[in-house]
């Protein structure tokens, strides 16, 4: 958490275009939704540095197996990238349950 | 006045950093994004920029030193195949001109929407919105315009701006409608480097398809596959083992005459992790450079043509099928090592030596695309098949960038077919006109 906002992980093969296309359709999504979020992107490879950061990872799921999934995280597995407003419903849960503060 | 144009034209916008700079500025002035974030996105797009020149640099200075010394052994001349190689090998060639490269994504882009909003008329349907690809694009055609013929840089901008945009329309078009099949509507297409080559993968994999059609997502595949999905680990092991095979003619005592006295696999070793962190600079300068290009390349695209197709990395097919991904790129990696011994055997001055991209990112997908149509007998056929078109096809594209110690060339699909064929077509007619250099 960041103040009053979640920070959200996005995480494809190489951290470039996939990983941005569902952060750009999250993003808009969690805003319609009044859910405070913080955003970036980045390859399987580079995950670790950014792990700490995040509240929420979202993952494409064939990279999905590779990561243990620690105590205490939320780690979204997702098939459609562009489904931008099914993956937002899915953080929404997260947050009704767990980031209350994050929705405004 | 005189000197304020003077400096800018001859001082200021030679630099491809300062270029690109006054561009994403103008970007943000236009979209009224206010002063912070101006000046902020300006800066880290123009830092990112500066990643990339010398992440590629260095890409390409860890592996000059070896191709050299091969070349001089045995007069064989080795090339990387692989996206980053390009960027590297083009930013080198293009040189000051470099940040030319912007122009031509312009003008591409615009083509591109133009194509699609008169798609009544043309038919084209898909708007490429892949940022780390298109500039990828843009500078490789710049290169090979460049190199091939003698036009006035106006020209050769605009030219290279329209083939781009031609090639993004019409590609991300013709791979709609696969796409939309393996992703059951998914609601996009795939904009990358091997678009066409989904497609006609697309056609030829149900015959293929065999008697009995196997879903790969039926396999229980081994689990140390799944190291290949890290881009750290894999860009390091694959370019450890190509570079220590392609080292083998210099025996042990050239290759530590190489590394200036370091153990010879201390050193091999080193080659694979400095590839590695070169990629992640590469990376980090692209992501800080094209994420917001992203961003308002998709605002303008939803406003301009709402009903047109997002084209996309190609990454978003892999999770629709995990399995046939993983046996797409070992498949395409076995096509590729055996093309890479027939060029040995066949006494070829060339050698390519394949990176990760070209393997993971095309192998993964056409794997997907031959699973869906045709099962695990359409993956093997289909992506061992693809390894070889991607090896011959880039030895025939590097034969067109006039370049010899060019680090290498993209070695994707489209880049190594339709790319050379539309050239080669381009050289013929320019002759006609004389204007071929």
């Amino acid at each position: 958490m960041d103040g009053n906002k979640i920070n959200v992980l996005f995480v494809c093969g190489m951290g470039m275009g996939t990983s941005t296309m569902a952060e750009l359709g999250v993003k808009n999504n969690l805003n319609k939704l009044n859910i405070g979020a913080n955003v970036q992107h980045t390859s399987l490879g580079q995950m670790e540095s950014l792990r700490d950061w995040a509240d929420i990872i979202v993952i494409l799921k064939n990279l999905f197996s590779e990561i243990t999934v620690k105590e205490g995280e939320f780690i979204i597995p997702v098939v459609n990238v562009m489904d931008g407003k099914g993956i937002a419903a899915e953080i929404e849960k997260i947050v009704d349950e767990h980031f209350p503060e994050a929705k405004g | 006045m005189n000197s304020v144009i003077s400096f800018l034209v001859n001082d200021f916008l030679t630099v491809p950093t300062l270029l690109i700079g006054l561009l994403i500025l103008l970007g943000y002035i236009l979209q009224k994004a206010g002063v912070v974030k101006t000046i902020t996105g300006t800066i880290s797009a123009m830092v990112g920029m500066q990643l990339i020149i010398f992440g590629g640099s260095q890409f390409s200075n860890v592996f000059k030193p070896i191709t050299t010394a091969v070349c001089d052994a045995t007069g064989i001349q080795g090339y990387i195949m692989d996206s980053y190689a390009m960027k590297a090998a083009s930013q080198e060639a293009l040189g000051d001109a470099f940040g030319w490269m912007a122009y031509v994504f312009l003008i591409a882009f615009a083509v591109n929407l133009l194509l699609v909003f008169f798609g009544k008329f043309t038919k084209m349907k898909g708007v490429f919105l892949t940022g780390n690809a298109g500039t990828a694009h843009s500078q490789a055609m710049l290169w090979l315009i460049m190199a091939n013929f003698a036009l006035p840089s106006v020209w050769t901008i605009i030219i290279s701006g329209i083939l781009v945009g031609i090639y993004w329309a019409v590609s991300t078009t013709l791979a709609a409608g696969v796409v939309d099949e393996v992703t059951d509507g998914g609601g996009f297409t795939v904009g990358h480097n091997q678009q066409v080559g989904i497609w006609l993968f697309g056609r030829l994999a149900p015959k293929l398809a065999g008697k009995k059609k196997v879903d790969c997502e039926d396999m229980k595949l081994p689990g140390w596959l799944a190291i290949f999905n890290n881009n750290i680990a894999s860009v390091a092991i694959l370019m450890f083992v190509f570079c220590g095979l392609f080292c083998i003619p210099l025996g042990i005592s050239g290759i530590e005459e190489l590394s200036g006295g370091q153990h010879w696999l201390v050193y091999l070793i080193m080659v694979g992790i400095q590839f590695s962190m070169y990629m992640v600079i590469l990376l980090q300068g692209v992501r800080m450079l094209c994420s917001e290009l992203t961003a308002s390349f998709q605002g303008i695209q939803q406003k301009i043509v709402p009903n047109a197709i997002p084209a996309i990395d190609v990454a978003a097919l892999l999770p629709f099928s995990p399995n046939a991904a993983t046996l797409g790129f070992l498949f395409c990696t076995l096509g590729t090592v055996f093309s890479m011994a027939i060029l040995l055997l066949t006494g070829s001055s060339m050698m390519m030596l394949p990176g990760f991209t070209p393997l993971f990112f095309s192998g993964g997908p056409i794997g997907v695309v031959a699973n869906k149509k045709g099962g695990l007998r359409a993956v093997i056929i289909c992506c061992f098949l693809l390894g070889v078109i991607q090896t011959f096809g880039t030895c025939w594209a590097i034969t067109q960038v006039h370049y010899a110690s060019a680090t290498g060339w993209s070695g994707m699909f489209d880049l190594s077919t339709v790319w050379p064929a539309v050239l080669q077509v381009l050289r013929w007619i320019g002759s006609l006109f004389g204007i071929t250099a």
